[in-house]
């Protein structure tokens, strides 16, 4: 309990962070105004202009996954022009921005979605992604522990979450949240890869083995997992044969990380002796 | 004959008295006019004529009688309507007749000389009767044109007939002297040709006969007559020295009939010559004298003087000679010595009071009236001596005395004093006091009002105000009672004291409507109550104070007031001059107190009376903005247009106004749709206005309101729409701030649907454009959403923009160096940001928490570009940053605790930096000094703990295995000193080396392990247990079974549904 009043002070700090960064300051100030109180012919003329313009949350969904990036912004924007915190239409836009490496812009999509949506778990989410790759670990794992409150068995806040505990080597943490997103969401490398790396340090070497070949069935050439994997073969299974296949493969792929670099050589020397 | 004599004796005191009744006593101004004028009281003396004498007959030429015939007397009768002077006057006429026809019938006789005499002496006798008939029907028309009864002024009377009777007279006597040059009667015959020639107006001739009597006959009784008459010559002649002489020859006779007479005479020459002190002995003199027995010699044809008479003239001119003494503090008792009676000497008194006041000594005139009201304060005559002295001070302009005498006089002598109670049988005193005072103070008041008007000084104001209060005080129902109510108005509107002006003005409007400044006062009521009325400001103020803010607003007093004046004006004057204006007056004060309707009601009668008039355009406006506020815009139109529908209304200017006003009235039926919230039907209405009136100023105003209403309402392209016609229409430099809010509104829509880049050009535009707190708002947005968009370039300019424009506190510069810092940052653009955090730590930014970041940042990025020594001195900074406040404590323990981490790492490589050499001495002293340094080590980690900051505890903690792990390392590749280079002591050396090596290594398992769990107890992430984790596989991989996996971190988006 008091772990958890702790988690939201620090949330509110997060988000008090946030909104500075962001840091939006109004142009208006018109006073005190009167309230919108349209009347019945008003609101069906208004539906009427409404319907006139247009707007769908499905045809949102088929131009992101198009690219097809000016009409995307368009058709979020008749969404919005309708409601201007629009649950999907915001989060459209966000991740968009994300994809553009906009991650400003795709922070106020996703606060602006958070003002009326604030126990949407995808957006603490994409919060903490984004966070991570400002290199701010703390207010990520806080975006993203956030989110898991908000709803345990999403899988992607489980798979981000556990990912960092795995990082860590907190595998007591990252153990339950790793496996159940993995039942989700086997598909997805990075969840496998983080599964993998749990499994082996349980000592099931085999169950790590098939989590990896299955994702290299997917994605051969994903450096991370080819490298787990021949760490598998050679420090735990001390399979060097297939271990070697793997190592050569890494070096084909011409990895430029300093420690994939390094750990390659030191496999490599390690196969070399064993033989 | 006796009978006869009788007769005449009783008819000369009867014409004496009838001269004495217009004698100076009737007044006292009159006998000091008459007094000063030198005249004589001395009237013609009846003479007898002297008994014939027998004389030897001779022939004597006979006289031409026709000449000395009498005119006929029928005519003198009309003048007189005396019965007894009538029968006088007939007695006299009726001897000249007889004394005529024996002149005829003894023309040669020898007795003719004494008929002549005789006849000669009635001619004298009839020529005075005449005389003082003219002169007495003169007096009478004079009167009576002095007192206004006729407007005819009396020229003086001719005395041609007086005159012939006085030539027939010096005929006969000059017949005398010659016919009989040697008679005993010469000298009277002598002495009247003088006295006639002196009244026919030949005094040289008189002269010359007065002297030849006083030559020839010294001691006759007529040489005294003659002195007197030629003093008299000389008196007349103001000659007083030689007048003094000639009645000095007479005094020199005691027993002369003239001796008292010209004793007074005398005494009036003192006086007229100065000697003040020897005329008032004189004067005495006579007085006593005339009051004395003695008798005095009787004079053939003249008349013995009236002594009693003498007397009474003498005390009355003692006044006058007593004036000059200035002896006025004895006056009662100088006098009552002379007059011998207290109330004769009271009226002396009274008369010298009088005397002194014309003279102009107040002083004595005060003393002395002031004595005589002391005496008898009931008396009638006080209220006119007080009113004296009151005349006396203010005509001398002695204003203090003249209102404390007013105020006796008015409290003392008023209505209800003691003496108004004591008189109240004489009703004619009474009233003429008290119109007396009312017309003095009136006077006086206004007077002084008029001095106060001259002056403009406050004090003569407020002196003229007091007056006007005394005046309405005593005098409440006065006929001027109004008038003075309405001059005390202006007075104290003249002081600004309007609401006592207006009580004056408003009492005679109520109170007098024959008043001739009636009007005036009506009409100056509303302009004095006119000022009490609240100003539109206060006004402003009550009704923005009301909750409801066309809640009805009493009327103050002060309104109420004006509002009675006002309708008193147009009641009395409802066509007047002011009418309209006070009409509009009433109708605009009903209007800010929310009394619509009576406001309404007055202003369209001025529509209706005046319809092309100034103030029928501010009432009609007044008239639809009252159904504005009700927000009856239905009613506005309505009126509006029956305003219009009147042909005469139509074409006067008010009718233009009108046209505008119904324009705006269709303006205002969108406006009351945006009021209520309905903003869609407001949208519309505004737009159409704007379509219908393109080229009105209030176009742009309606488009901007039909895209707001159009943003509010939900209809949000319908809003951008007509914010870009804002933007596109062409209009006048007015409307282009309407055209800047436009682009700023369209910044703000544009960001609503998501369109940050659309959004971030339209807040830019607004922002370089327009200026104010607003613009700079919008460059801030349009900066950061540049910013959030990775254009750095554009949010660079912007923020710089942004810098130099919010000056408030340095604002600008803050937040732009620290937004472009952290631009910076997250491009990782290390040298740039440093510039930047710089900035901002120098433009004192009251963020502390900022402050603590800056700091830290500028230090890891000195790291991050290999300036250790920057970067130690910044992180040193940090700590001092940190350390500084509690709240910086606070805020950046975590700073704090990573900066001492950086600066006390550097210890771990002073111990790799350490030199052994091959010596023993220098392999020693090399170890002791690793050992030093590794104590600093443990110290210095003790601070960085003791920050608490869990992933730097683990650093601490990390960085303390290290040192071991470097100790370790040192002795497994220790060098073999030269002392040792041989036989067992090298390998014992290399033993205990290597024992060593093991100890130390131990330690840093064991110290790296308690980082690393220290991390996962503490949940401290970061780069300190991955190191710890790294270093223990390295050392101990047995122990410690983690290989080094990779794997990708968070990064897994959400797709939400997608």
């Amino acid at each position: 309990m008091r772990k958890m009043k702790i988690l939201s002070a620090l949330l509110l700090g997060l988000f008090l962070l946030v909104s500075c960064q962001t840091g939006d300051k109004s142009g208006d100030s018109s006073g005190e105004e009167a309230k919108v109180n349209l009347d019945a012919e008003e609101k069906q003329e208004l539906a009427e202009r409404q319907e006139k313009v247009g707007g769908s949350h499905s045809k949102l969904r088929t131009l992101y996954k198009a690219k097809r990036h000016r009409e995307l912004l368009s058709e979020a924007a008749k969404i919005l022009s309708k409601d201007e915190y629009d649950l999907r239409a915001l989060s459209i836009l966000g991740i968009h921005h994300m994809d553009q490496r906009e991650f400003g812009a795709a922070r106020i999509m996703f606060e602006k979605a958070l003002e009326k949506h604030p126990d949407e778990p995808g957006l603490f989410n994409n919060i903490g992604v984004i966070l991570l790759r400002e290199d701010n670990l703390e207010s990520a794992l806080l975006s993203f522990k956030k989110a898991h409150d908000l709803q345990r068995n999403n899988p992607v806040v489980q798979a981000n979450l556990g990912s960092i505990y795995v990082k860590y080597m907190d595998y007591v943490e990252a153990e339950p949240l790793v496996e159940d997103s993995y039942s989700r969401m086997s598909e997805n490398n990075i969840v496998a890869n983080n599964y993998a790396i749990v499994l082996r340090t349980q000592g099931q070497y085999e169950d790590a083995q098939k989590v990896y070949e299955k994702a290299l069935a997917r994605d051969s050439r994903n450096i991370s997992t080819n490298l787990n994997y021949a760490i598998l073969l050679v420090e735990y299974m001390k399979k060097y044969e297939k271990a070697r296949q793997i190592v050569n493969k890494i070096e084909f792929l011409n990895p430029n990380d300093k420690y994939v670099l390094r750990k390659i050589k030191d496999l490599q020397r390690k196969v070399a002796a064993a033989k | 004959m006796n009978k006869e004599r009788g007769m005449k004796n009783l008819l000369a005191g009867l014409l004496l008295l009838s001269i004495v009744s217009l004698s100076p006593e009737a007044s006292a101004q009159a006998s000091r006019q008459r007094k000063q004028m030198g005249n004589l009281t001395l009237r013609k003396l009846k003479s007898e004529i002297p008994p014939a004498k027998a004389t030897r007959k001779k022939r004597v030429r006979a006289r031409n009688v026709g000449l000395i015939k009498p005119p006929s007397s029928k005519k003198f009768y009309i003048y007189d309507d005396d019965p007894r002077k009538a029968e006088y006057n007939r007695l006299v006429d009726e001897e000249i007749r007889k004394l005529y026809k024996l002149s005829k019938q003894y023309k040669r006789s020898r007795s003719r000389g004494e008929i002549w005499l005789r006849l000669g002496e009635r001619y004298v006798e009839k020529a005075q009767i005449i005389d003082f008939k003219l002169q007495d029907a003169y007096d009478k028309k004079l009167k009576a044109y002095n007192e206004g009864k006729t407007k005819v002024k009396p020229r003086p009377p001719s005395r041609r007939e007086v005159r012939d009777y006085h030539k027939r007279a010096l005929r006969l006597y000059e017949w005398f002297v010659r016919d009989f040059p040697k008679d005993r009667k010469v000298p009277q015959a002598l002495y009247f040709l003088g006295y006639n020639n002196f009244e026919i107006g030949n005094l040289k001739k008189g002269e010359k006969y007065y002297l030849q009597l006083t030559r020839r006959f010294p001691n006759s009784v007529y040489v005294s007559e003659s002195h007197f008459a030629l003093g008299e010559y000389y008196f007349e002649k103001e000659q007083w020295k030689k007048a003094l002489a000639e009645y000095m020859k007479v005094v020199d006779q005691r027993r002369s009939r003239l001796f008292t007479f010209a004793l007074y005479k005398a005494s009036w020459c003192y006086y007229r010559g100065g000697a003040y002190k020897t005329a008032l002995s004189t004067l005495t003199k006579v007085i006593k004298i005339s009051r004395g027995s003695r008798s005095e010699e009787a004079v053939e044809g003249t008349r013995a003087v009236d002594k009693m008479r003498l007397a009474k003239e003498a005390v009355g001119d003692f006044v006058s000679f007593y004036e000059q003494t200035g002896r006025y503090k004895q006056a009662y008792d100088d006098f009552y010595d002379i007059a011998r009676s207290e109330k004769r000497s009271l009226a002396m008194i009274e008369q010298l009071a009088y005397r002194y006041s014309y003279a102009g000594n107040l002083t004595a005139a005060h003393y002395l009236f002031k004595q005589l009201i002391s005496l008898n304060p009931t008396a009638p005559e006080a209220a006119k001596y007080q009113y004296q002295l009151v005349q006396d001070y203010n005509s001398t302009g002695r204003v203090k005395a003249f209102r404390k005498e007013l105020a006796v006089w008015l409290d003392q002598f008023g209505a209800g004093s003691s003496w108004a109670d004591a008189n109240k049988g004489n009703p004619k005193v009474i009233s003429e006091n008290f119109e007396l005072q009312e017309s003095t103070l009136r006077n006086s008041t206004l007077q002084l009002h008029q001095q106060a008007l001259n002056a403009r000084t406050d004090y003569s104001k407020k002196l003229a105000a007091g007056s006007y209060k005394m005046y309405l005080t005593y005098f409440k129902g006065a006929k001027n009672y109004s008038e003075m109510l309405f001059f005390y108005g202006e007075l104290l509107y003249d002081l600004r004291d309007y609401a006592g002006a207006a009580q004056q003005y408003e009492r005679v409007a109520l109170t007098d409507k024959k008043s001739k400044y009636f009007e005036k006062a009506v009409t100056n009521n509303v302009l004095a109550r006119e000022k009490g009325i609240p100003s539109n400001k206060v006004m402003e103020a009550r009704r923005s104070s009301l909750s409801n803010k066309l809640e009805q607003i009493p009327l103050d007093p002060s309104v109420k007031a004006f509002e009675r004046s006002a309708l008193i004006y147009l009641k009395n004057f409802p066509r007047g001059e002011k009418a309209l204006e006070i009409k509009r007056r009433l109708g605009t004060i009903y209007y800010a107190h929310n009394q619509f309707d009576d406001s309404q009601k007055v202003l369209r009668q001025i529509i209706k009376e005046r319809p092309r008039s100034k103030d029928a355009v501010i009432a009609a406006e007044i008239i639809l903005d009252i159904h504005r506020l009700r927000n009856n815009l239905d009613l506005y139109q309505k009126e509006g247009l029956e305003f219009l529908a009147n042909p005469t209304i139509a074409n006067s200017p008010y009718g233009k106004e009108l046209k505008v006003n119904l324009q705006k009235a269709k303006f205002l039926v969108a406006d009351k749709f945006s009021n209520s919230g309905n903003n869609l039907k407001a949208a519309k209405a505004f737009e159409a206005f704007a379509a219908a009136n393109p080229r009105s100023d209030q176009a742009h105003s309606a488009l901007f309101n039909a895209a707001t209403n159009f943003a509010k309402a939900g209809a949000i392209f319908d809003s951008i729409r007509m914010y870009k016609q804002v933007i596109a229409k062409p209009g006048r430099k007015a409307i282009l701030s309407l055209k800047q809010d436009a682009r700023n509104s369209l910044g703000s829509v544009y960001k609503k649907l998501g369109q940050l880049r659309e959004a971030a050009i339209h807040y830019e535009s607004y922002g370089r454009n327009a200026k104010g707190p607003k613009a700079i708002n919008a460059l801030f947005n349009a900066a950061v959403i540049w910013d959030a968009l990775n254009e750095y370039k554009k949010a660079f300019q912007v923020y710089n923009l942004y810098a130099n424009l919010d000056k408030v506190k340095n604002k600008g510069v803050q937040e732009a160096a620290w937004a472009k810092a952290e631009m910076y940052r997250r491009q990782k653009m290390w040298s740039k940001a440093i510039y930047q955090y710089d900035a901002f730590i120098k433009s004192n930014s009251p963020n502390l928490d900022r402050m603590i970041k800056a700091h830290f940042h500028i230090a890891d990025f000195y790291s991050k570009i290999r300036n250790v020594r920057k970067a130690i001195e910044w992180h040193n900074k940090v700590i001092r940053v940190v350390n500084n406040t509690s709240r910086g404590m606070k805020l950046g323990a975590k700073y704090a605790a990573q900066s001492q981490f950086r600066i006390s790492r550097e210890l771990l490589s002073e111990m790799r930096r350490t030199k052994l050499g091959n010596t023993d001495a220098s392999i020693t002293k090399g170890l002791s000094n690793m050992q030093a340094i590794q104590k600093r080590l443990v110290k210095d980690m003790a601070k960085v703990i003791k920050y608490d900051y869990g992933p730097m505890v683990v650093a601490a903690l990390a960085a303390d295995a290290e040192s071991n792990e470097i100790i370790s390392q040192t002795f497994k590749n220790i060098p073999v000193p030269k002392e040792y280079a041989k036989g067992d002591v090298r390998k014992q050396f290399l033993d205990m080396a290597k024992q060593q090596a093991n100890e130390f290594n131990i330690k840093a398992i064991a110290g790296y392990r308690n980082a690393f769990n220290k991390g996962l107890a503490l949940k401290a992430y970061g780069d300190a247990m991955l190191d710890s984790a790294e270093a223990l596989y390295r050392l101990d991989p047995e122990g410690f079974k983690n290989a080094g996996e990779v794997n990708d971190v968070g990064q897994i988006v959400d797709m939400m549904g997608i």
